[in-house]
């Protein structure tokens, strides 16, 4: 199994030192706003109503691995924003086979290979997704095929709808960037 | 198969908003506002209201639930008149595409630092000529905080890749303390002001969804009143 050693780190890493002094004063006034965004997003599914922001937020979580360096405060404000996620895209010990060179800064921020160490949640969800697609199809043509219209078929279709919607676009994005990422650098070598 | 099965809904998403008949849709909105209105007052016969009872039933039949509560997330906040284009109407859509396509670059050119922001970066500008032209000249959004929330949020990503982007071309050290300062507490302050604004959204997109269930709550109470009074109406000619 493979460990990176700090300088392949820094070798193929942009992100480069990280200078937090004199950044307190800007980290704390953010840290309040930050912990109730980043507790809502990291919340996955139960925070799927909150999807516009979701969206925003996700975008900003995602552009941190952009392999260039952004200026030490808004580093510092990635770091902050990346452990408002918790450990969920942190590597553990099995999810460390992968193509060093190919990395950058998903090495950096020790982005772990093996997305269904901290996706299973969310692959889950993606089942019930479809699931619930079904159901939701099946009571929209009883409601197409329906002589005396019912309400009740009206209100568990916009229900489920509501539901999956939620589920499907709060975990879509982790998706592109976790999946894809576990496809193209994942090392199939046996050493 | 995850990522099939993603892939499969997005697309699902996307034909229905491709397909769908908008101006058919905005034209039969306006007559349902009028039909609701009349099965609501206790002025008119019975009769009318019970027709007007059928043709509300025949609307959400042909309608609503073709369409579903899915691309109520997508529709929410625009001025569907104003959207008979397809790249008006799927520009919610758009941006969650955005978004993945983003993800798919971050993970495929980490080796090309310099290709990767620059192609994001125009991408982003692109998308955010896309956003002002069609807030600003197509007027598509239904009141000027949808479009605000829209504006600022493609603009402070903008501003984010920006300083990336000066910092990958200049070097770190080509610009000034106190310039890099400025730009990077201004795209601070304009991501945290979208994610509030985006917060906003949310909320007022969520309580819609939520009046939307307590109408059909309170439709089908009426419906059931209505038809009581017809029946018994029926009965005593």
């Amino acid at each position: 199994m493979k460990q990176e050693d700090p300088a392949t780190i820094k070798k193929y890493s942009g992100k480069g030192g990280i200078d937090f002094e004199g950044m307190s004063a800007v980290t704390n006034t953010i840290s309040g706003f930050l912990f109730v965004v980043s507790l809502l997003a990291s919340s996955g599914a139960l925070a799927g109503p909150m999807l516009n922001m979701i969206k925003v937020f996700k975008l900003v979580y995602s552009l941190r691995l952009i392999n260039v360096y952004f200026g030490n405060i808004l580093e510092a404000f990635l770091t902050a924003l990346s452990e408002g996620f918790g450990n969920k895209a942190k590597a553990s010990n099995s999810s460390l086979i992968y193509f060093t060179q190919t990395r950058g800064k998903l090495t950096a921020f020790e982005v772990g290979v093996l997305s269904n160490y901290y996706m299973n949640v969310t692959y889950l969800l993606i089942f019930f997704t479809r699931l619930f697609g079904m159901i939701s199809t099946h009571f929209k043509s009883k409601i197409k095929r329906a002589k005396d219209l019912s309400y009740g078929h009206l209100i568990i279709v916009d229900v489920f709808e509501m539901f999956r919607t939620s589920i499907f676009y709060s975990s879509v994005y982790d998706i592109a960037l976790y999946s894809v990422h576990e496809l193209l650098h994942h090392d199939l070598k046996i050493n | 198969m995850i990522v099939l099965l993603a892939s499969y809904e997005l697309i699902t998403s996307f034909n229905m908003i491709r397909n769908f008949n908008l101006v058919k849709f905005a034209k039969k909105l306006k007559t349902k506002e009028k039909i609701d209105k009349i099965i609501m007052e206790d002025n008119y016969d019975i009769k009318t209201r019970w027709k007007m009872l059928l043709a509300r039933d025949k609307y959400q039949k042909e309608f609503n639930y073709v369409f579903g509560m899915s691309q109520m997330f997508f529709i929410v906040g625009l001025e569907l008149q104003k959207c008979e284009l397809f790249v008006l109407r799927s520009v919610k859509m758009l941006s969650v595409l955005k978004i993945i396509l983003f993800c798919l670059l971050i993970n495929c050119l980490q080796t090309l630092p310099l290709a990767q922001i620059t192609i994001i970066l125009l991408i982003q500008i692109l998308f955010t000529i896309y956003i002002f032209w069609a807030s600003i000249i197509r007027r598509i959004f239904s009141n000027f905080f949808f479009a605000l929330v829209e504006i600022l949020t493609e603009l402070s990503i903008f501003s984010f890749l920006l300083i990336g982007a000066i910092l990958k071309y200049i070097g770190r050290d080509g610009m000034s303390q106190r310039t890099s300062t400025m730009m990077q507490l201004i795209a601070i302050f304009l991501v945290l002001f979208a994610t509030l604004l985006n917060l906003i959204y949310s909320i007022i997109v969520l309580i819609k969804g939520v009046i939307n269930i307590r109408d059909l709550l309170k439709f089908r109470k009426k419906k059931d009143e209505i038809n009581k009074k017809y029946d018994a109406h029926t009965k005593s000619i």
